[in-house]
């Protein structure tokens, strides 16, 4: 479970900490910061378990009113070993802008280091603490990609981190660039969404019981929805979908066929299908934009159970007022920024008032 | 065949949820859990309580049940039910069809605790803290309580129940009206 995220040094984070629960919901108004730390978590998942290099990710976002040319960035995970904390270090070069590079990155379990690499030198340690290989490594990108798995075996617990980072899954729909055609299964399902197909045909081939399960929900929430099934069309294939009027097929469509909150609520509903598993965080920025007001709730309670039934963590930022009374009494973080930094705190409401959440936020109560 | 199976679910607190949500979700295609705030407690709920039924007594056509959730706390199972009949403004026929009333008492743990097999709990205890220890040791849990709920009852535990947990079996019958109605 993701129990701390410290940045300072990124966009308008300045020695910003914050502690989520197993299902928070980050309010705020606009420009507050609260897509800030989705960037953060995303950029380290990304430098961590796709090994993009850091000036993809890191160019230019250094905060703009500080003159110091160093960013750095924590994670602290539970796990059932212990806690482990990522630290990262980026170096801002004055004199080369946009270059950014690693000063340093360590893993600890416990305090225990089980990685460091600092000038230019990777350092490996194994499960029982004794030294492991060194070797030297570029600073334009991470090492931890590039753990060997024959390696990893003496470096399960190294291993373990990893594969905490590659269940943290944003989630962004948008439906206006979703491909109607797959070529391949995909493991990942992309921050907005435009994968669908290729994830499905994942599910569907590796993942069955997600699928069937995601296919239920979906009958539920889009009104006449049957099935999907694939059409092949060259060496790619077609994802469709079939859809009944009184009870007779009326046709089968596309991706691109259906409505823009038809999309996104199959890309919502599958995330929960197919991602929410023990140890997974699902990062939710605006999952309610496009879609109807009677359906956003049944989607939130499926993502409940499923964060209680799986052991997994939610995170979501949203201005719905749906979302916002629903998710009331979890774990609710208010963002601003007074002058000039984000602060964070946990949002405290006027618990005599007869006005509901959504209704205090929207008169600005927080 | 009523066109929408839709039960709203007005309760204080997501404990409650967890127990009556499931429960509904037996009978009723879609629940909606009504909004609640951190410590809005029972006034919070009963404020919420005559404007939703004021709209389910003007929607005969719709299946549209309500079950309102107030834990009885001090005040007790009649006095929590005197509440809610005041701030629902309604008598007769359709506050018996279309709204019902669970009162847990002391508050919803007793009766998750009870339905979890321990049978030595009652109306006027605290069992907040003790249930969530359970929880932690793995022995109780929500999901655990809402089965126990469908599970029959053996005269013995049935008489225990009314008995000891009175609130418990005017909560059953709550639900079994509203259950009905959805058939």
């Amino acid at each position: 479970m993701l129990k701390r995220i410290f940045a300072d040094n990124f966009r308008a984070l300045v020695n910003f900490e914050f502690r989520p629960d197993r299902l928070s919901l980050l309010l705020g108004g606009n420009g507050s910061g609260k897509t800030s730390v989705f960037d953060v978590l995303g950029n380290l998942r990304d430098l961590i378990v796709l090994g993009r290099p850091v000036n993809e990710l890191f160019a230019f976002t250094r905060t703009r009113w500080e003159t110091r040319d160093v960013q750095r960035f924590e994670v602290d995970v539970q796990s059932n070993d212990g806690t482990y904390r990522y630290a990262l270090e980026i170096q801002h070069p004055e004199d080369a802008p946009g270059k950014p590079f690693i000063r340093s990155e360590h893993v600890t379990l416990d305090g225990a280091l089980l990685y460091r690499f600092s000038a230019g030198e990777v350092q490996l340690f194994r499960d029982d603490q004794g030294m492991g290989p060194v070797f030297p490594f570029r600073p334009d990108q991470s090492f931890l990609p590039n753990l060997d798995p024959t390696v990893a075996r003496q470096m399960s617990r190294l291993a373990g981190f990893k594969e905490f980072m590659a269940k943290l899954w944003r989630v962004q729909p948008n439906p206006f660039i979703f491909e109607a055609a797959s070529k391949q299964d995909d493991v990942f399902l992309a921050r907005d969404g435009r994968n669908f197909g290729s994830f499905f045909s994942y599910l569907n081939s590796e993942r069955p019981e997600a699928r069937t399960e995601l296919e239920n929900r979906l009958r539920d929430a889009l009104p006449g929805f049957r099935n999907f099934f694939f059409r092949r069309l060259g060496d790619a294939k077609l994802l469709l979908s079939t859809f009944n009027v009184e009870d007779k097929v009326s046709g089968e469509y596309n991706l691109l066929e259906l409505s823009e909150g038809q999309r996104v609520l199959m890309v919502l509903y599958a995330t929960v299908c197919g991602l929410a598993r023990p140890g997974a965080v699902l990062c939710f920025d605006e999952p309610d934009n496009f879609v109807s007001l009677s359906e956003i709730q049944p989607w939130l309670q499926f993502l409940r159970d499923a964060l209680e039934t799986q052991g997994g963590q939610g995170i979501i930022i949203s201005h719905h007022p749906e979302v916002i009374d629903y998710l009331a009494q979890d774990s609710l973080w208010w963002f601003e920024r007074p002058s000039g930094p984000v602060i964070v705190r946990p949002f405290d409401a006027d618990t005599a008032s007869p006005l509901k959440l959504s209704e205090l936020v929207a008169r600005g109560a927080a | 065949m009523p066109k929408k199976l839709t039960c709203w679910l007005l309760c204080e607190d997501l404990e409650q949820e967890r127990l009556f949500r499931p429960i509904l979700e037996r009978h009723f295609r879609r629940i909606h859990v009504e909004p609640r705030k951190p410590h809005g407690g029972a006034s919070f709920v009963l404020q919420q309580v005559e404007r939703l039924a004021h709209y389910i007594r003007r929607r005969h056509q719709e299946a549209v049940g309500l079950l309102v959730v107030i834990d009885g706390d001090a005040a007790g199972l009649q006095r929590r039910l005197e509440e809610i009949r005041t701030a629902a403004g309604l008598t007769g026929a359709v506050w018996e069809e279309r709204i019902a009333a669970c009162v847990p008492c002391r508050s919803v743990e007793t009766w998750e605790m009870w339905l979890c097999g321990e049978h030595e709990v009652d109306e006027q205890t605290k069992y907040k803290e003790t249930f969530g220890r359970e929880i932690q040791r793995g022995a109780m849990s929500a999901r655990k309580a809402v089965e126990a709920w469908f599970a029959p009852l053996t005269p013995e535990v049935r008489q225990a129940e009314e008995t000891r947990l009175p609130a418990l079996a005017h909560g059953r019958k709550e639900v079994a009206r509203l259950q009905r109605f959805a058939k």
